[in-house]
């Protein structure tokens, strides 16, 4: 068990080799997640506006280069990444996206897995509350149990360091230099923290009524229909998602002057609430209206996956609302949802 | 992967952006938290923002057509001196007023103000306009006349605490997003009173108190028609009237025969639903008019303003927070075009060109003593100017008049008829084709500079990459150009090119970068310390009294006829912009959209045995063009609606070149059309 002084977390990122990615302020004060360096560290208790999850897959990446019928596949160089200050919500979105691209079906999905397995995520934890954020079954403290390497969780100007795999301890011994041993009244003092860190986290938003109302198909398709008039259908929620998985594949196309042909083959981000997501080449839509196509992302994520992974699938971080440009988001469906089919009190 | 704070290239809403850079790459754009804008979201296009900038279609370098017709590469020192020397030619030969400028409202201010500066100083001419004549035009014009500034009177924040929002004219969640959201707020969470009158059926409309569907071009009768219920109930603000406008027993008389019956007779609303829209408008504490090219592209577009300014003073309606009268602007500089005085009659700030004092100011600024005084070509005229041989040169910058301008056919002939004809652009464009020199230009990620959005608030674009290929900034050409013509534009940045802005224009007198830098500013801002303006005419009016101008309706230029039998307008997409030359490469918003489509109602379809999703022919007396029928219930019958973005069936074929005779914008907002199935 380690100790890392605050002054000490820059120094310590600083001195690492390879991509370090933080949460960082920009020019205007807007927290996000870049490299290191692109941005002033920030360690209060703020969620950047992209998650993590965009460093392993970012909303726009070159698959291949082909000429004419040859293609090259496009490799990420085996370099070492880091992720520091994952908080949380967002650790449990990362762990939902490695069950996706690289277990999900039997594929593993090669893109995402090169960059994955050169990752160490150090995440960040302190038991103050978070914006939006809210508990729910994959999220249920600011202080997450398992999916870091390591995990700083913040102990009056200083850092608890909880190891939590072989590569997160190597990283340690390799920098001991930034660490100290934690005593044992550090340890009291994290023991408190765990508990507020879990009391902390805002569980007004009733996620698990929702839950049971779609599984029981108590849901009505007038209820759907009546928030969709809210949807501009900007795709910011699935955008900002840390578990919105979906990409489109095009290609960028170069003519040379003799008609021969090169460019690159591409994914990019992808959302299911625009209506093309499903559209067929006829011209027939399975989800033709827009409600069927909120009720899509919100079903999938708090009821079918329970199916297909055995987890809901919204690790609670609020991005949906707080991008969201008339405040919708998953938070304001659970709570309408609730509001008019739980049968249970309040 | 540096993340860099920009401005939205789409609408005038202008919302804080972050574009992500991988190597000179935008790999993504993501919402800034801090936009006043904004605050932390974005429409689907402003996710979209970096999807065009890095496409293999970019121009890449300068082209130049050859004898045999075709384009061949040349290099910058070459065009350069090609476009000097043969627009000096024409000039010599033909007179100084036989080249044009084509200004964009997709530049930058700086840009904006380099192009009208070498129309006038380098090349002598007023002939400087850009696509502000096509959609706001009558704006100037209308609320100059009655109010004295022709902007949005409010800001975009002020939407959510309206008590009362009147939108005509504007499909505003999907031309302004962010924008529209907000007036979905003020209905969701402030319980506003929301009234459209529009033909078509909006997204808005499920949060509408109100839906009045009117027939295109009658919309003098049904303001009068709300402006005759209001003061023959007494509702008009009387004390307002009295101390703050003038003219207001000419409009008592002129509105006094729009009974609710006559309108309904002329417009097809119903007139209870009048009485009630009158009711609402006048007696809520607070009122904000919204409208866009619903008003204003019409051959009555100025008369149409200047009768939604009347309804805004008749029940004090403006001069204070949350009340006002809001064109919103269509693209994202369109504001600041304007204002950089991108236009024939007046230089930057609106200071008029036929005035010798503001003449003198900037020729002693420019060092000459020879700027033309007399106004010059508005864009709607050049083209019919090239199109009668009078006007022999014509220099585009950032425009494409060949999907964007009305007549198209027309508008061909018109450029083909042009001895030169330079276009610079970031992609081939219809219009580009034409040419006889291409110029590469930069996009706003690879520049910096400013934009006004539509709530005249000052942006600043931010350089996220460096130029693509061979391209240069469009400022950087302009410079070229002077200088090769031996003016000493030693311009080193945008920021120099702001500081003579600065100088020359009173309403932007308080701005420069290093305010910009850390906070955007709404104009008028006269000096360094004033904070900028929220909202217009507090206490006066800019022109002193408010001015009621009262018009009687008029009909629009074309009416159906025994073979022309329907009403066609015209408009936009939530999911492509202008004439799609950036979203058509964009993937998922060209994906969304990428056919063109007729909106026809179910009775008119099911008379002319039109099944949805079949191929049509649509035609008018100016061409005709073949596209998918949607029929639908959202549209009034006898009307037709056709999206403007797509090329492969270019809605201004068939649109009709009219224009009101004082702003000079034509009437892309209804024409005589028949729709026929293909046989």
């Amino acid at each position: 068990m380690y100790i890392i002084e605050a002054r000490n977390i820059y120094p310590f990122l600083n001195s690492l080799k390879g991509d370090v990615y933080a949460p960082i302020k920009l020019s205007d004060n807007t927290v996000s997640y870049g490299l290191l360096n692109d941005g002033e560290l920030v360690l209060e208790a703020i969620l950047p506006v992209i998650s993590p999850a965009a460093v392993l897959f970012p909303q726009k990446e070159k698959l291949l280069y082909f000429e004419s019928t040859q293609f090259n596949e496009i490799t990420n160089i085996n370099k070492n990444l880091y992720l520091f200050g994952v908080r949380s919500c967002d650790l449990a979105g990362i762990i939902y996206t490695d069950k996706f691209f690289c277990e999900h079906a039997g594929y593993c999905d090669n893109y995402y897995y090169q960059k994955r397995s050169n990752t160490v995520v150090i995440s960040l934890a302190s038991d103050q509350i978070i914006n939006n954020t809210f508990k729910t079954p994959i999220h249920f403290s600011y202080i997450s149990e398992s999916g870091f390497d390591l995990q700083f969780i913040f102990i009056e100007q200083k850092y608890f360091v909880d190891v939590g795999t072989p590569k997160g301890q190597e990283l340690i011994d390799n920098n001991i230099q930034f660490f100290n041993s934690a005593s044992n009244k550090d340890l009291e003092i994290l023991d408190k923290i765990k508990l507020t860190a879990k009391n902390n986290l805002p569980s007004d938003i009733p996620v698990d009524k929702a839950i049971k109302i779609l599984i029981n198909n108590q849901d009505e398709e007038s209820f759907w229909e009546e928030i969709s008039y809210m949807c501009i259908e900007c795709g910011g929620c699935s955008y900002s998602c840390p578990t919105c998985t979906c990409f489109t594949i095009y290609d960028l196309v170069y003519s040379t002057e003799n008609n021969f042909k090169s460019g690159y083959r591409c994914r990019s981000w992808d959302s299911c609430i625009y209506s093309s997501f499903t559209r067929e080449t006829s011209g027939h839509n399975q989800r033709n209206k827009q409600y069927k196509r909120i009720r899509n992302w919100v079903t999938h994520k708090l009821k079918d996956n329970i199916k297909t992974f055995g987890k809901v699938s919204c690790s609670g971080c609020g991005r949906c609302y707080s991008s969201c440009p008339t405040q919708l988001g998953i938070i304001t469906i659970i709570n309408n949802l609730v509001d008019k089919f739980s049968t249970e009190g309040q | 992967m540096p993340q860099i704070l920009t401005t939205c290239i789409y609408c005038g809403c202008g919302c804080g952006l972050y574009l992500n850079v991988v190597k000179n790459n935008i790999i993504g754009s993501f919402p800034s938290s801090e936009s006043e804008v904004s605050q932390g979201s974005l429409c689907v296009k402003g996710w979209h923002a970096h999807d065009f900038i890095n496409h293999p279609d970019r121009l890449k370098t300068p082209l130049i057509r050859s004898s045999n017709g075709e384009f061949r590469q040349a290099d910058w020192p070459e065009a350069i001196n090609l476009i000097t020397s043969k627009l000096t030619q024409l000039q010599d030969e033909n007179g100084k007023d036989s080249i044009a400028f084509f200004s964009s409202a997709k530049c930058t201010n700086e840009e904006n103000f380099l192009m009208m500066k070498l129309a006038r100083q380098v090349f002598k001419t007023n002939n400087i306009d850009h696509c502000a004549r096509l959609c706001h035009a009558s704006t100037v014009l209308g609320l100059s006349a009655t109010f004295g500034s022709a902007a949005m009177t409010n800001s975009i924040s002020e939407f959510e605490n309206a008590e009362c929002i009147l939108i005509t004219g504007s499909n505003t969640t999907e031309q302004h997003p962010l924008i529209g959201s907000r007036i979905i707020k003020a209905v969701k969470n402030n319980n506003a009173h929301l009234i459209i009158v529009d033909p078509r059926e909006l997204r808005l409309s499920k949060f509408a108190t109100l839906h009045l569907k009117q027939k295109p071009g009658t919309d003098v009768a049904w303001l009068n028609g709300i402006m005759h219920i209001i003061i023959s109930n007494n509702w008009h603000d009387k004390e307002f009237i009295n101390k703050r406008c003038e003219g207001f027993d000419e409009l008592k008389s002129i509105v006094a025969k729009y009974t609710p019956e006559y309108v309904e007779s002329i417009t097809g609303i119903r007139q209870d639903d009048l009485v009630n829209a009158a009711n609402i408008y006048s007696k809520s504490k607070s009122a904000m008019i919204v409208y866009s090219m619903g008003i204003t592209q019409h051959t009555t577009g100025v008369d149409n303003v200047k009768s939604c300014a009347n309804l805004a003073m008749l029940t004090g309606n403006i001069g204070k927070l949350y009340s006002g009268v809001n064109p919103l602007r269509g693209q994202n500089n369109v504001q600041g075009a304007c204002d950089m005085g991108a236009l024939p009659n007046v230089y930057s700030g609106y200071q008029k060109v036929t005035d010798p004092d503001i003449k003198n100011k900037f020729e002693t600024k420019w060092n000459i003593n020879n700027l033309p005084s007399d106004a010059g070509l508005s864009v709607t005229a050049a083209i019919n100017m090239a199109y009668s041989n009078n006007l022999k040169g014509l220099y585009i910058m950032g425009e494409n008049p060949m999907v964007s301008d009305p007549n198209i056919n027309h508008v061909k002939q018109a450029l083909n008829k042009l001895e030169f004809l330079v276009v610079q652009d970031i992609f081939m464009s219809e219009t580009a084709e034409l040419a006889d020199v291409v110029l590469p230009a930069c996009s706003f990620a690879e520049k910096e500079g400013t934009f006004t959005n539509t709530e005249r608030r000052i942006l600043k674009i931010r350089k996220a990459i460096e130029p693509l290929h061979n391209s240069i900034e469009d400022w950087k050409i302009l410079c070229k150009i002077a200088k090769s013509l031996g003016y000493n534009w030693d311009y080193d940045s945008p920021s120099e090119i702001m500081d003579e802005i600065v100088e020359l224009t009173p309403i932007y007198s308080g701005v420069n970068y290093n305010r910009l830098e850390n906070d955007s500013i709404q104009w008028p801002c006269t000096d360094i310390n004033h904070p900028g303006t929220k909202f217009l005419h507090k206490d006066k009016f800019s022109k002193g009294k408010g001015s009621f101008q009262p018009v009687d309706y008029k009909l629009p230029d074309e009416i159906p006829d025994n073979e022309y039998d329907l009403i066609l307008t015209t408009g936009r997409l939530y999911w492509h912009f202008h004439t799609r030359t950036m979203t058509s490469r964009s993937h998922i918003l060209e994906r969304e959209s990428p056919h063109c489509f007729v909106e026809i109602n179910y009775n008119d379809a099911k008379l002319r045995n039109i099944k949805d999703g079949q191929d049509v022919k649509v035609c008018t007396k100016r061409g005709e063009i073949t596209l998918k029928a949607k029929v639908t219930d959202k549209i009034l019958e006898g009307i037709l609606f056709i999206p403007f973005h797509f090329v492969e069936a270019a809605a201004n074929i068939l649109t009709n070149d009219a224009l009101d005779p004082q702003a000079e914008i034509p009437e892309y907002k209804t024409c005589a059309a028949k729709i026929l199935t293909l046989t």
